[in-house]
C-alpha cells in the first residue's frame, strides 16, 4: 500500500504566520483478491420477474464481487458458504443482504425503492431520509439528467424543478444561463444561488462542471433548508453530488453522443424586392449604390443568412472506470465535449478529468478525495457573437451585418472573390465589410476565452463512538481564465484606416475551505430519534486580474502574442483588480423525530465575514413536520399512502456586499475615465473621494415562511408536493444618491430597501401506467410554479429610480416607458400634427403633464408609466416517459406564460434592424403604408419628424409566453444477451432531438421573432435601450437582440457499461 | 496501524489551521480609502484632481453657456436658434433668461465643485499630519489646497449665491456623514442667506490670503502650477466683488485690499514671473500658451486624448474643450458667386462650426466701435476665411473640388470676408472678385434667423489647429486669468475706493492696457505712436461702465463675463444685460443668481425642497 501526501502552505500577504491550507491526497492500491474455495450461483430478477443485468453482487466485508450478466445470472466464488453474506445492489433498487447459509444457489428478486418519501436526499452537511425532511427542497437525479444531453448544469435544471427558473443569457456555444430560486431579492447583490459541489461551496462558473459527472442535484429552497448556509442561503442552495466509485467488479462506462446542429428558424428579413420597396417608400435620398442598381436589373436576391449559416455539431464523450473492494472505492473518468454552432468562429470545447478515491481504514475511519479538473475553450463569445456596447470593449458582431446587408448587393465579385463592401449606403461602405470575410479570413481575428479549473475536495471521517462522527472536509479550488482578443487591420472587424488591436486578460481565482463537522445520531427510548450536526468552518477566496490592450501592433501575424511589438500610441490600456474575502462560520443543527411522525429541525448558524465592519451575524431557523400518513387514523384507507405537512421559518442572507465596500470609494476615475491632468508636459493622475464610506453596511436579510405538503397516493404511484412561501428581504442594498452638496458625486451603498417574493409550487410524479411483464409503461413528472416579486421600498421617500428601472410596488423587472397606442392613421393627421407627428408614425399615450393632466407634449418626465414587467405569470415543465420492452421514449416540455419580453431586435434604435429608413435591410415587419394601415410598425421614413424616435423603444415589448418541447428522446436498451456478445453488461443507444419545436410562442408566430427566450442581459447587443432599465451590475434585465438564431440538434448517442 | 497515525496527525494539523483570525481582516490592494490622502503621493494626487476639475469650468460647452451667454458680450448662436433642442436648447434659454432648474448645464458647475471642496477640506486636514513631508512642502501643498478651495467656492458663489460650507460633518470639515440635508437657509431667510454669503467671502479671503503668502512666488515657466500671482489676482477680484456684494462690513477697506493685492503684481511683474506682452494677440497664439501674460490656465495637451480625459474627443457635453468651436458660425453655408464651395468640409483652420454663441451687436459695433486703433477686434475675431479643403492635396476628392473653383482661385485665396463696415462690403462686392464680402448688416443674428449665409465674426482666441479631425475638441490649455486683467481690477478698485487719486489712477492703469492694444506687428513707429495717442483716455472718461466696456474689449469671451456683471450688483447686471437684444426682454433681477439644480433639490431629504430654491425660480 502506498499513500501520497501533499502539503501546501499558503501565506497570506507574505506576513501571515498561520498555515492556512492543507491538502491530503490518499491513493490507495487495492488489496489482492481472496482465493476461491466454493461457488454460488443464481439469478437476479426485477420486480417483474425479468432477469436484471448489471446488479452488483458483493461478498460482504470483502472485495470479492461480481455483476449479473445480461440475463441476470451470476456466479461467485466464496471462501465459506456457511456464514457468507451476499450484498445485492443496483441504483434505484433497495440493497439486499442475504445470508448464504450453505446454499450454492441463490435467486434474488430486487425491489425498487419506489417509495419516494423513503429516498435519501442530500441536505446541507449531511443526508436525510426524504420522509424526515422538514425544509423545502427539490431533487433532480442522474436519470432525469440523462434524458436531455446538456452542456451544463443550468440546462439540466431548466423546466425540471419547481421554483427554479433558468433563463439563458447568451446564444454562443458555451454561453451560460441564469438560475433564480424563487425570484430575485437583491438589486445590487448577486441573486445566484450558492452552489455546493461535493460539500464544498463552489464559486465561479458552474459551466466548469461536466454534467456527466453529476449523480444528483438537490436544490434547497426555503430558509429552514438553507439556514445552515447562513449568510449565503437566501438565494437558495444548489447541492451537486458527483458520482463516486462503488465496491464491486471494475466497471467501465462510456457515454458518447454526436449530433448535428441546424438553424431552426432564420430571421425573416425583407427580400430584395421588399427591401427596394421599403427604401423607395422611405424616400431615401442617397439612392441605390451602383451594384444595387445592377442587382435590381438582374433580379438579384442575396440571402446573407444562407451564405453565412452552416451546420454545426455537438459531441460528447465520457469514459469512466470505477470499482472497489473491501477497503477502497475509486472512480476515474475523462470527458470531452465540443459544440459548434451554425455561424463560423463560434465554438466551445471542454476537457475534463475526474478522480475520486474513498478508503476505509479500519472500521471507524474513512478518507477520500475528489478531484475535478476542467479545461475549456470558448471561441467567438466576446465580440464575434454580439456587438458589445460596453465602453472600451472591442466592437464587431456578425449578426447585425448578416441581417442588415443589402440583398441587392453581390456577395462575390466577377472573379469569384469576396466582394468586400456590400453595404447599401455610403457611410457603411467605408466601415462595414462583408461578413464572409469573417468566415474565410479566420487568421485575421481571435476571440477566445480559456478556462482552467481544478476543484479538489478531501475528507477524513472518524467514528469516535457509535453514532458520533467527526468529519473534516477540505476544499481547494483554483481557476484561471485567460481571454485573448485580436482584430487585424483591414479585416472584417477593422476597416482599412483603422489599426489592428489586441487585448489580453488574465484572471486567477483561488479559494480554500476547511470544515470541521461533528455528527451525532441516537435513538432514545425507541421513539425519540435525534440527530445533531455541528460545524466550524473557514473559507477564504481571492481573485485578481490583469488586462492589457494595445493597438498598432507591428504585424497582424503577431496577433495578441506580443503586445510589445507595436508602435507607441496613446491607445494602450492597462487594468487590474484584486478582491479577497474570508468567512468564518459556526453552525449547529438538531433534527428530532418522535415516532417518525412529529419532526422538528432547529438550525443556528453564525457567520463572520471580512466584508462587513460589523462582522458577525446569527441566523436561526426552525421547521416542523407532521407525517400525517403515519398516523393511525390514516391506516384504514388505501388512497393516501403518504402525507406530510411541513412548516418552516428562518432567516438567511446573501453575500450582496462586495469586498472592501465599507471602506469608501476613493476613486481614480470619473465617469469611468481615469482622472488625469498635466502641468506643462508633466502628466499626472488624480484621486477623489467619490463615494462616502458606510461602516454600517450590512447584509440583506431574507425572512422566509414556507408551508409544504408532501403526498403519496395510490401506493405512491402518484407522489408530489405543494409549497407556499413568502420571503421578505429587508435591508436591501441600494445606491442612495446624496445631494451633491454633501461633497460626494457617487451614490453610496446602504441598506434601505425591501423586496418581497411569494409564490406557489406544485410538483407531481406519477406512474400512470405500470406493467409487470416488461410491457408498456408511462410515467410523468410535472411541475408548475409562479413567483410574485415586488419591490416594497427603496431609499427613504424614493418612489422610483428610473435610471435603474426600480419602481416601488412593482417587480424588479418592471418596464417603465411610453405607452404605445399604435400608429397615427391618416384621419388623425390633425391630432398628430399637434404633437409634431405625421400619420404613419408611432402614436403613444399622452398620459400627463406638469399640471397632472395631458399637456399635448410627450415628455419623458410625464408620459412614461409602468407598462409591464418580465415576470412570468407561471411556468412549469412536464417530462413524459414511456417504456416498452427495451424501448424508452421521453419528451420534455417547458412552458412559461405571461410577462413581457424585451426584443431590442425590434426596437429601431436598439438594433437598427427596423429603422426602415432606407439605409439598411432589416426584419420583415408589417409597416404602415397608406394602403396597409398597420398599427404595429411605423411607415418607412428617412426623414422623421423630431421626437419620433423617442417612442421607438416601445416596439420592443411582446408577450413572452411560450411552450417549448425541449427534447424528444428515443432509446433502446439492447437485450443483455446481445450486449454480452460484445462484452458489455448493458448497452443503450438513443436518438435525441433538442429544441425540436415551439408549440406556442406569439412572439415568433405573430411578431416575427425567432425565439422567445432571452439572448443576453442588460445592453448586450443593443445600441440604445431607450428606456430606463437595468443594464449594469449583476441583475440586468434579460433581452433579445440580434444574435445567433435558435438551433435544433439531432443527437445520436450510446451508453455502454462493460 | 500506520494509516491511523498519519490520519490523526493530519487531522490535528488541519483542525488547528482555521484558527487564524486574519481570515476576517481586509487588506485591499486595489481599493483606495481616505488613508491614501494621508500619504505624500496621495495628497499630491488629491491636489491634481483639484486642478483637473478646473477643466469642467473653463472651455466646455455647458460652462461657456453659464459664463458667457446672455451678457452684453454674447448671445446664442445660429444652431440654438434654428434647432433649439438637445444640447442647443439651454443655449437659447440661457441667452433669453428663460431659465429653469432642470437644465443639465447648471449641474456642470454645481456638481463639479462640491466634491473638490470636500477633497480640499480633507487635504487641509490631512497634509499637516503627513510625517514624511518637510514643513515647507506641507505649507506649499496646503497653500495649493486652500487656493483651490477658494477658487471652487468662487465658482459656486458666482452662479448660485451663498453655498454651504458645512457638507455634513461641520464647517469646512471633510465630510464623513451621509448627509441628505442642505445647509443653506431657505429662500425666505434673507438674513440667513446674507450671513452665509458673508461666510463664503470670508472663507475665500482667508484661504487666498494664506495662498498668496505661501505659494511659490514666481509663476513657473512652461506650466500652470499655482503661484502667488494667481492667488493675489483672485484675491483682488474677491475683495472687489465683496465690496459690491452688499454684505461687506467695510466696502472701502475691501476696495483698498483689492487694489493692494493687484498692485503687488503690477509693481513687481518680474518677481511674480508675469509680463504684459507687446502684442495682444500673442497671448492666444497656439504653441505660445505658456506665455508670461497668462497667469493661470486649465491645462491640456494637444492631441493627447488620454491625458485630456476625452473618451469621445468630438463630444460636447463632458470635459471636452469646445471653446473655439462653440463660437464658430456656419462657414459651410457660404458659396462663391458662381455657387461653388470655397471651403470643402471642416478644415482644422476654421474649427468645428458648433454655432452656439454669437457676439452681440453691442460688442461688435459699440464696444469695438474703433476697429482700427484698437487691435483687439481683429485679434479676437476671425473675419476672413480662405479657400481650403479637408482632403489632402492631390487626392481625387481634392481635385474634384479644385476643378469646381472659379477660374484663377487657388487654395489660400480669400473665400469670403466679414468687413468692419457695410460700406467696405459694398465696395468689395462692387469689384469683380470671385468671393463675397459681408458687412455687419448681412451677418446672421437671432433677430433675423432666416438670414443666409449663417455667418458672423467668430471668436478665435482659442483656435486649435492641432486636432485629429475637424470635429475634435481642443487640446489647448484654457486661460483662466491673464495679467492684463490685474490692471483692470486695480483700476476699478482705485476708482471705486478713490485710492491714489481714484479716476486718475484708474486712467493711468487702463492706459497701459489700451496703449498695448494699439500695437500691431509691422506698423511703423509713427502710425503706432498716433494710434497709441488716440487710445489714451483721461480720468474724466473713467467710470464703472467704461471699465466694464474695457473689460469686454480686453477679455471678450474669456469665461467670466456673466459673473462679472451679476456680482457687481443688480443695477449693473440689469443695465448691462439690457445691451443684449435677445436677453433684455426676459431678464429679471432674480436672474442675477442661478437656480439651484433640480437634481440637488430632489435629493435633499426635507419636507419641502422648493423652499431651498433661489428666489424667483
Amino acid at each position: 500500500m502506498k499513500n501520497v501526501a501533499l502539503l501546501r502552505h499558503m501565506h497570506d500577504r507574505g506576513r501571515s504566520r498561520c498555515l492556512t491550507l492543507l491538502i491530503l491526497l490518499f491513493a490507495v492500491l487495492l488489496s489482492p483478491a481472496v482465493r476461491a474455495q466454493n461457488s454460488v450461483s443464481g439469478t437476479v430478477t426485477d420486480e417483474n420477474g425479468v432477469g436484471m443485468p448489471g446488479v452488483n453482487i458483493l461478498l460482504k466485508n470483502t472485495s470479492t464481487g461480481t455483476t449479473s450478466d445480461a440475463n441476470g445470472a451470476y456466479t461467485l466464488s466464496v471462501p465459506d458458504a456457511s456464514d457468507a453474506v451476499l450484498v445485492f445492489s443496483f441504483i434505484g433498487y433497495n440493497t439486499q443482504e442475504v445470508s448464504l447459509g450453505g446454499r450454492s444457489t441463490l435467486d434474488v428478486s430486487m425491489e425498487p425503492n419506489v417509495r419516494a418519501l423513503e429516498e435519501i436526499v442530500v441536505v446541507g452537511y449531511g443526508v436525510q431520509k426524504k420522509s424526515d425532511v422538514t425544509g423545502s427542497l427539490v431533487s433532480v437525479n442522474s436519470e432525469a439528467l440523462r434524458e436531455v444531453p446538456v452542456a451544463n448544469v443550468q440546462q439540466a435544471l431548466q423546466g425540471r424543478a419547481a421554483g427554479v427558473e433558468v433563463q439563458r443569457i447568451g446564444t454562443a456555444p458555451g454561453a451560460t444561463a441564469r438560475i433564480r430560486v424563487r425570484g430575485e431579492r437583491s438589486i445590487l447583490g448577486s441573486n445566484d444561488p450558492l452552489i455546493v459541489l461535493d460539500g464544498i461551496p463552489f464559486e465561479g462558473s458552474i459551466s466548469d462542471i461536466n454534467p456527466d459527472e453529476i449523480a444528483t442535484i438537490n436544490v434547497l429552497k426555503d430558509a429552514s433548508a438553507t439556514a445552515i448556509y447562513g449568510s449565503r442561503g437566501a438565494n437558495g442552495v444548489v447541492i451537486i453530488t458527483t458520482k463516486r466509485g462503488e465496491s464491486g467488479e471494475t466497471r467501465v462506462t462510456l457515454n458518447s453522443y454526436y449530433g448535428v446542429t441546424t438553424v431552426s428558424k432564420k430571421y425573416d428579413l425583407f427580400n430584395a424586392e421588399e427591401y427596394a420597396t421599403m427604401r423607395d417608400r422611405a424616400g431615401f435620398t442617397e439612392g441605390y449604390q451602383p451594384e444595387e442598381i445592377e442587382g435590381l436589373a438582374l433580379g438579384r436576391n442575396t440571402d446573407w443568412q444562407d451564405l453565412m449559416y452552416e451546420s454545426g455539431f455537438i459531441t460528447n464523450h465520457n469514459l469512466g472506470i470505477s470499482g472497489g473492494g473491501e477497503n477502497g472505492r475509486y472512480a476515474v473518468s475523462g470527458g470531452y465535449y465540443k459544440e459548434t454552432t451554425i455561424l463560423p468562429g463560434q465554438d466551445y470545447s471542454r476537457y475534463s478529468l475526474k478522480t475520486t478515491f474513498d478508503n476505509d481504514i479500519g472500521k471507524r475511519i474513512k478518507v477520500g478525495l475528489n478531484s475535478l479538473n476542467s479545461l475549456s475553450y470558448a471561441n467567438g463569445s466576446q465580440f464575434v457573437n454580439q456587438q458589445p456596447n460596453t465602453p472600451g470593449a472591442f466592437g464587431g458582431g456578425i449578426m447585425y451585418p448578416i441581417l442588415s446587408m443589402s440583398p441587392l448587393m453581390p456577395a462575390y465579385d466577377d472573379q469569384g472573390e469576396i466582394f468586400r463592401t456590400p453595404a447599401g449606403n455610403q457611410t457603411d461602405r467605408t466601415q462595414q465589410y462583408n461578413p464572409l470575410l469573417l468566415k474565410h479570413e479566420t487568421d485575421s481575428w481571435v476571440d477566445q476565452i480559456r478556462r482552467f479549473r481544478t476543484f479538489n475536495s478531501a475528507y477524513g471521517e472518524v467514528e469516535i463512538i457509535d453514532g458520533l462522527k467527526y468529519r473534516i472536509n477540505l476544499g481547494f479550488d483554483f481557476s484561471q481564465v485567460n481571454s485573448a482578443q485580436f482584430q487585424g487591420q483591414d479585416s472584417y472587424f477593422r476597416s482599412q484606416n483603422q489599426s489592428n488591436r489586441a487585448r489580453v486578460r488574465n484572471e486567477e481565482q483561488l479559494s480554500w475551505t476547511v470544515e470541521n463537522v461533528l455528527m451525532y445520531e441516537k435513538t432514545f427510548a425507541d421513539d425519540h430519534r435525534l440527530t445533531f450536526t455541528g460545524l466550524y468552518s473557514a473559507q477564504k477566496a481571492r481573485t485578481w486580474s490583469t488586462m492589457v490592450s494595445k493597438d498598432s501592433i507591428t504585424a497582424d501575424f503577431i496577433q495578441f502574442y506580443d503586445l510589445g511589438s507595436a508602435s507607441p500610441t496613446a491607445n494602450h490600456l492597462l487594468n487590474g483588480g484584486e478582491s479577497t474575502w474570508g468567512l468564518l462560520s459556526y453552525m449547529a443543527r438538531v433534527n428530532y423525530a418522535f415516532k417518525d411522525r412529529y419532526l422538528a429541525t432547529f438550525t443556528f448558524r453564525s457567520d463572520g465575514s471580512s466584508r462587513l465592519a460589523e462582522q458577525w451575524h446569527n441566523y436561526p431557523a426552525v421547521a416542523v413536520g407532521w407525517n400525517i400518513g403515519e398516523e393511525a387514523f390514516m391506516a384504514d384507507q388505501n388512497f393516501v399512502s403518504a402525507l406530510k405537512l411541513r412548516v418552516g421559518y428562518g432567516q438567511t442572507s446573501n453575500q450582496a456586499v462586495n469586498p472592501y465596500s465599507t471602506r469608501g470609494g476613493v476613486t481614480g476615475t470619473n465617469g469611468g475615465v481615469p482622472i488625469r491632468y498635466n502641468y506643462g508636459t508633466t502628466k499626472v493622475v488624480g484621486y477623489l473621494p467619490a463615494r462616502i464610506p458606510d461602516k454600517s453596511l450590512d447584509w440583506e436579510y431574507t425572512n422566509t415562511w414556507n408551508v409544504g405538503l408532501d403526498f403519496g397516493l395510490l401506493e405512491d404511484r402518484i407522489t408530489g408536493s405543494v409549497e407556499w412561501y413568502n420571503a421578505q428581504t429587508n435591508n436591501l442594498l441600494f445606491n442612495q444618491s446624496l445631494p451633491i452638496s454633501s461633497g460626494y458625486q457617487d451614490a453610496y451603498e446602504t441598506n434601505v430597501g425591501k423586496v418581497e417574493n411569494k409564490g406557489i409550487e406544485v410538483a407531481i410524479s406519477a406512474n400512470i401506467i405500470t406493467s409487470t411483464d416488461g410491457g408498456f409503461t408511462w410515467s410523468a413528472d410535472f411541475n408548475w410554479f409562479f413567483n410574485r416579486n415586488k419591490l416594497l421600498a427603496l431609499g427613504a421617500g424614493e418612489e422610483r429610480d428610473i435610471a435603474n428601472g426600480l419602481h416601488v410596488g412593482h417587480p424588479l423587472t418592471a418596464i417603465y416607458n411610453y405607452k404605445k397606442l399604435g400608429v397615427w392613421q391618416e384621419d388623425e393627421a390633425d391630432l398628430a400634427a399637434e404633437y409634431g407627428q405625421i400619420p404613419g408614425q408611432l402614436k403613444i399615450a399622452d398620459l400627463s403633464g406638469p399640471e397632472g393632466v395631458p399637456d399635448g407634449v410627450f415628455t419623458e418626465e410625464h408620459d412614461r408609466t409602468i407598462i409591464g414587467d418580465q415576470q412570468a405569470d407561471w411556468q412549469g415543465g412536464i417530462t413524459n416517459r414511456f417504456t416498452y420492452k427495451g424501448f424508452d421514449f421521453s419528451f420534455v416540455t417547458y412552458a412559461r406564460f405571461g410577462g413581457l419580453l424585451m426584443s431590442y431586435l425590434h426596437a429601431p434604435n436598439g438594433a437598427y434592424l427596423t429603422n426602415n429608413n432606407g439605409l439598411r435591410n432589416g426584419l420583415d415587419v408589417e409597416y404602415w403604408t397608406p394602403e396597409n394601415r398597420s398599427n404595429w410598425f411605423p411607415a418607412p421614413n428617412s426623414a422623421l419628424p423630431g421626437g419620433a424616435a423617442n417612442s421607438w423603444s416601445t416596439l420592443a415589448y411582446y408577450d413572452a409566453s411560450f411552450i417549448r418541447i425541449r427534447s424528444i428522446n428515443l432509446g433502446y436498451t439492447v437485450p443483455g444477451s446481445i450486449a454480452s456478445r460484445i462484452g458489455a453488461q448493458s448497452l443503450r443507444a438513443y436518438f435525441t432531438v433538442q429544441n425540436p419545436f415551439l408549440l406556442y410562442a406569439p412572439y415568433v408566430t405573430k411578431w416575427n421573432g425567432v425565439d422567445p427566450e432571452p439572448t443576453g442581459q442588460g445592453s448586450a447587443g443593443i445600441v440604445s435601450t431607450g428606456a430606463g432599465f437595468r443594464t449594469g451590475g449583476v441583475n440586468q434585465n434579460l433581452v433579445i437582440s440580434a444574435s445567433t438564431p435558435p438551433v435544433r440538434s439531432f443527437i445520436f448517442g450510446i451508453n455502454v457499461t462493460f | 496501524m500506520k494509516y491511523y497515525k498519519i490520519l490523526l496527525t493530519a487531522l490535528a494539523i488541519i483542525a488547528l489551521a482555521p484558527g487564524c483570525q486574519d481570515i476576517l481582516e481586509e487588506n485591499p490592494r486595489t481599493a483606495f480609502t481616505n488613508d491614501y490622502f494621508m500619504t505624500p503621493q496621495g495628497a499630491q494626487d488629491g491636489l491634481n484632481t483639484g486642478y483637473a476639475y478646473l477643466r469642467y469650468h473653463y472651455g466646455v460647452n455647458p460652462t461657456l453657456a453659464l459664463n458667457i451667454s446672455g451678457t452684453d458680450e454674447f448671445t446664442y448662436g445660429e444652431q440654438p436658434a434654428v434647432n433649439s433642442s438637445g444640447d442647443n436648447l439651454p443655449h437659447k434659454l440661457f441667452g433669453t433668461y428663460d431659465i429653469n432648474a432642470e437644465f443639465g448645464f447648471l449641474t456642470t458647475t454645481f456638481n463639479r465643485t462640491f466634491p473638490i471642496i470636500n477633497l480640499m477640506n480633507g487635504l487641509i486636514e490631512f497634509i499637516p499630519e503627513i510625517g514624511t513631508l518637510t514643513e515647507s512642502a506641507k505649507t506649499e501643498m496646503l497653500a495649493q489646497a486652500r487656493y483651490l478651495r477658494a477658487h471652487y467656492f468662487y465658482l459656486l458663489v458666482a452662479q448660485f449665491g451663498a453655498v454651504p460650507t458645512d457638507q455634513g460633518s461641520g464647517h469646512l470639515v471633510f465630510n464623513t456623514t451621509p448627509y441628505r440635508g442642505f445647509n443653506r437657509p431657505t429662500k425666505d431667510d434673507t438674513e440667513g442667506m446674507r450671513e452665509l454669503l458673508a461666510l463664503n467671502y470670508q472663507v475665500m479671503i482667508e484661504d487666498l490670503e494664506f495662498a498668496s503668502q505661501n505659494l511659490r512666488k514666481a509663476r513657473p515657466l512652461r506650466e500652470f502650477r499655482l503661484s502667488q500671482a494667481v492667488a493675489l489676482h483672485l484675491l483682488s477680484r474677491i475683495y472687489l466683488l465683496r465690496a459690491y456684494s452688499g454684505i461687506s462690513p467695510n466696502p472701502q477697506a475691501d476696495f483698498q485690499a483689492s487694489y493692494d493685492a493687484a498692485m503687488k503684481i503690477v509693481n513687481d511683474p518680474a518677481g511674480y514671473g508675469v509680463q504684459l506682452l507687446q502684442d495682444f494677440g500673442d497671448a492666444y497664439k497656439q504653441s505660445n500658451e505658456y506665455n508670461l501674460e497668462i497667469m493661470f490656465a486649465a491645462e491640456r495637451i494637444p492631441l493627447d486624448n488620454v491625458n485630456n480625459e476625452y473618451t469621445n474627443p468630438s463630444g460636447i457635453s463632458d470635459r471636452e474643450n469646445m471653446a473655439a468651436s462653440c463660437f464658430t458660425s456656419n462657414y459651410e453655408s457660404v458659396s462663391f458667386r458662381n455657387g461653388t464651395d470655397p471651403i470643402d468640409g471642416r478644415p482644422l483652420l476654421f474649427q468645428r462650426p458648433l454655432r452656439k454663441l454669437r457676439p452681440t451687436d453691442w460688442l461688435l459695433n459699440v464696444a469695438f466701435a474703433d476697429k482700427v486703433n484698437d487691435s483687439r477686434y481683429h485679434n479676437s475675431f476671425r473675419t476672413v476665411y480662405t479657400v481650403a479643403s479637408i482632403n489632402p492635396a492631390g487626392s481625387a476628392a481634392y481635385n474634384t473640388w479644385l476643378d469646381q473653383l472659379p477660374a484663377g482661385v487657388e487654395p489660400g485665396d480669400t473665400a469670403f470676408v466679414m468687413t468692419d463696415t457695410d460700406e467696405m462690403a459694398a465696395a468689395l462686392n462692387a469689384a469683380d472678385k470671385p468671393y463675397r464680402a459681408y458687412g455687419p448688416s448681412a451677418w446672421w443674428s437671432p433677430v433675423n434667423p432666416a438670414q443666409a449665409p449663417q455667418i458672423y465674426p467668430a471668436l478665435k482666441k482659442f483656435d486649435d489647429l492641432q486636432r485629429a479631425t475637424g470635429n475634435d475638441a481642443s487640446g489647448r490649455p484654457m486661460p483662466i486669468f491673464k495679467f492684463a486683467e490685474t490692471y483692470l481690477l486695480a483700476a476699478e478698485a482705485a476708482l471705486q475706493g478713490n485710492i491714489n487719486g481714484g479716476a486718475t489712477e484708474a486712467a493711468r492703469l487702463i492706459n497701459i492696457i489700451r496703449e498695448r492694444a494699439a500695437y500691431r506687428p509691422g506698423l511703423d513707429a509713427t502710425t503706432l505712436n498716433n494710434r497709441r495717442a488716440s487710445m489714451q483716455i483721461t480720468a474724466a472718461d473713467v467710470d464703472l461702465d467704461f471699465i466694464l466696456d474695457e473689460r469686454a474689449r480686453e477679455l471678450a469671451g474669456e469665461g467670466s463675463r456673466w459673473p462679472d456683471l451679476a456680482m457687481r450688483g443688480e443695477s449693473v447686471f440689469l443695465s448691462r444685460v439690457a445691451l443684449n437684444d435677445e436677453a433684455a426682454p426676459g431678464v429679471k433681477a432674480h436672474h442675477r443668481i442661478r437656480p439651484i439644480p433640480q437634481q440637488q433639490l430632489d435629493r435633499i431629504n426635507v419636507s419641502n425642497p422648493a423652499d431651498y430654491q433661489n428666489p424667483g425660480y
